[in-house]
């Protein structure tokens, strides 16, 4: 009977994990490691993840979730010094905008209003994207309304060019 | 403004031979009276007006009639014909005159108008609105059903002021209300209700007269009297309800067709068909309503616009992200801390979001790519759609490496639907002779798995109720279904183990909604922009992207495109 060297067994084991199955992987309890992990120590990284100091609610979506009431009011016309709120369906539609002002297509949304010209807006938007572009098209062109993200609130107007007429004085 | 009406009363009663009834006393209507006419007919009038007493009108506190009214200053007011349940008598015609001062109703408002409904028995009529001009007098006209009468003589008339503002914008002030009661003395029967039929009888084009025929009932009169028909033509050019076609600029056609140069894209119209019997008898009407115009599925999003001009349950198409994929990307070792290579499974995934012309979710299809899995214990992989259940799904298909597979959704839960896409990542992604992991060390670049999910509602699901994309994705483990890990502070399903909440790494607190987070709020899970290429096999997700550090501990606010700047060498595909 022949014996083995003691010292050769974990090798032996570990050649095996390599080439069957790789039985290291994602575990970070096993004992295995893959060849590319072998080199993977790098002299420039600092920090492990868990060596980072995360704020409570740090969000970590590259996203940010918009959920807003818009409401297409008039630019020209005002009820008890509000802007006039337009009625009827539209077409809205939401782009995205960069640090640099540029609209991005295609669209983040696409909708319609309601009869009351409004529509809840409930959207993600690429967190390096800083504002939004809403758009809503009308009979005589698009009413446009650019706005933070992060400002957004409960509610935005958008303002049309349009005569909104009343008993109430305009 | 009550003089006029004298005036016009006593016309009437002076072109009829006999006057037998009329009065104005304390408990009744301004004016009421009935008149014999020439031909043997009778004509019954009743005004009501500011003057009114109950039960006909009670003068609410200071709006009315004959004062300037609001939005939320409406009211109501209550005709009665004493002969209504008298056989010997038979309606030959009813209608209903309202007389008001500056009804800004003129076509060119669209839907910013006013627009002041009549109601009788809490039923619209049509046209459907008061019909009139800024600072002027008018006169509308209704045809009063004959239902709203024969079931008990009462004909309850409600005025909505200003139907589309909820603030004050429009004002009107009503002179009176006229009802107009024809009738006979006869022993006969008023012609059945028609039946219609119309062409097109779906998707209308501008090429397209409109055409309304009586195909029925046979007989049309249960006297067998011949019947003849009249018609009243409506249209909504944009304001939101049908008025007379000549008040909207239109021809007055009486007839059964309006030829398609007097349609517009955009236009919807009705037509009423009122039965006449040789005997004059009237008999209730019908009406039919046409698509309108350019708007083949009538959903109310003109084709031009509708992503789906053909489906009236869907009209957008949405897509998350807007444009290419993004990445879910989850380590495996819930409630354990893992070595955040980030890459035990991954996932490039995009959503088709398609929803009707109220902004609901009528259909959901995902599109993923199950790209790597650098774990080496098996994993399933779920997603949970909230606010539905199996009971509202209308269909649902999965394809994976284009063979359809069986899919239904998972039981044992409520008020979510949860389809398993994945049950075994080590089958689905398996090892080979080379590599024992899939597509996470260098130079393994295997093809990735496309996953499709295609599910539909029956009713459309509000975006309050079912969320935004990517809804809730999870992992779970194959062996043991309640060990499920999720984006950080997505919540469990129904089947997750709560007992390993707050265990190891975990510290979930579920009445706070806290859950998949470690106690330096770390997360077990990343759902990035676009296709990332993650970390190769047991590499520090920060080695791989150096830029990650100052986007986390700034909260976000610098490097927030970490994603797109990785160290060569260090993750999946970066040379």
């Amino acid at each position: 009977m022949t014996h083995m060297p003691t010292t050769l067994i974990p090798i032996i084991a570990l050649s095996a994990c390599f080439i069957l199955s790789g039985c290291g992987g994602g575990n970070s309890q096993s004992s295995a490691k893959s060849p590319v992990a072998d080199a993977s120590a790098d002299e420039t990284a600092t920090k492990k993840l868990d060596e980072l100091t995360v704020a409570e609610n740090f969000d970590w979506r590259g996203f940010a979730e918009v959920t807003t009431q818009v409401q297409l009011v008039s630019n020209l016309s005002y009820i008890q010094s509000e802007r006039a709120p337009l009625t009827g369906k539209y077409i809205i539609t939401v782009y995205g905008v960069d640090e640099l002002g540029a609209v991005h297509t295609p669209a983040l949304f696409r909708g319609m209003t309601h009869s009351s010209a409004s529509i809840a807006l409930n959207l993600s938007v690429p967190a390096h994207w800083p504002a939004i572009e809403i758009r809503a098209g009308l009979p005589g062109g698009d009413c446009i309304e650019q706005i933070h993200h992060q400002n957004a609130g409960d509610a935005i107007e958008v303002g049309c060019d349009q005569y909104v007429y009343s008993d109430s004085g305009v | 403004m009550t003089i006029k009406y004298y005036t016009a009363t006593l016309s009437i009663l002076c072109m009829a031979s006999t006057v037998f009834y009329s009065a104005q006393t304390a408990a009744e209507a301004t004016g009421q009276s009935t008149v014999i006419n020439e031909d043997g007919s009778f004509t019954y009038i009743q005004e009501i007006g500011a003057d009114s007493t109950p039960p006909h009108y009670t003068a609410p506190q200071g709006y009315g009639f004959s004062i300037y009214s609001w939005f939320n200053e409406d009211y109501g007011w209550q005709h009665d014909f004493p002969l209504w349940n008298d056989d010997e008598y038979k309606i030959v015609s009813a209608t209903l005159l309202i007389r008001g001062w500056d009804v800004d109703s003129e076509p060119h408002h669209g839907t910013g108008g006013e627009y002041d409904g009549i109601a009788v028995d809490g039923v619209d009529l049509n046209p459907g609105l008061l019909q009139g001009n800024n600072n002027s007098w008018s006169e509308t006209h209704f045809t009063v059903p004959i239902e709203a009468i024969s079931d008990d003589g009462l004909i309850n008339v409600f005025l909505d002021i200003d139907m589309n503002h909820s603030q004050r914008t429009w004002a009107t002030t009503l002179d009176y209300s006229l009802l107009t009661i024809n009738y006979i003395r006869s022993n006969g029967q008023p012609p059945f209700k028609p039946l219609l039929s119309i062409t097109p009888n779906g998707a209308t084009g501008t090429d397209d007269d409109l055409v309304v025929s009586v195909v029925g009932p046979t007989p049309a009169d249960p006297d067998n009297d011949p019947v003849s028909y009249s018609y009243r033509w409506y249209v909504d050019v944009g304001q939101g309800y049908f008025v007379d076609d000549e008040f909207a600029g239109k021809a007055d056609h009486n007839g059964p067709r309006v030829p398609a140069n007097q349609t517009t894209i955009g236009e919807t119209w009705k037509v009423e068909v009122y039965p006449s019997d040789s005997e004059n008898l009237a008999g209730s009407f019908a009406n039919s309503t046409w698509y309108t115009i350019g708007d083949a599925d009538n959903d109310g999003v003109l084709d031009d616009s509708d992503d789906y001009p053909d489906d009236a349950e869907r009209a957008f198409i949405n897509y998350f992200p807007a444009n290419g994929q993004n990445t879910l990307a989850f380590e495996d070792r819930w409630p354990h801390k893992g070595d955040y290579d980030m890459n035990d499974v991954v996932l490039y995934y995009s959503y088709s979001v398609i929803s009707n012309s109220e902004n609901a979710v009528k259909q959901v299809v995902l599109d993923a790519d199950l790209v790597a899995r650098g774990g080496d214990q098996a994993s399933g992989f779920a997603i949970s759609l909230t606010g539905v259940d199996s009971g509202d799904v209308d269909s649902v298909t999965l394809t994976i490496n284009g063979l359809q597979q069986s899919i239904s959704a998972e039981a044992g839960h409520s008020g979510e639907l949860i389809y398993v896409l994945i049950d075994n990542t080590l089958e689905t992604l398996p090892g080979n002779g080379v590599f024992g992991f899939y597509n996470t060390q260098d130079s393994d670049e295997r093809n990735a798995v496309p996953i499709r999910l295609d599910v539909s509602f029956k009713e459309a699901v509000p975006v309050a109720a079912l969320g935004l994309p990517p809804y809730n994705p999870f992992i779970f483990a194959s062996d043991y279904r309640g060990r499920e890990i999720h984006l950080r502070n997505q919540p469990p399903t129904d089947l997750a183990d709560v007992r390993i909440f707050s265990t190891g790494d975990d510290v979930s607190v579920a009445e706070n909604g806290h859950y998949y987070r470690t106690s330096d709020n770390l997360p077990w899970a990343l759902d990035i922009n676009g296709t990332w290429k993650h970390p190769l096999e047991r590499i520090d997700i920060l080695v791989s992207y150096p830029d990650m550090p100052d986007w986390v501990e700034s909260s976000g606010t610098v490097n927030m495109n970490w994603y797109l700047s990785p160290r060569a060498g260090k993750c999946w595909k970066c040379r």
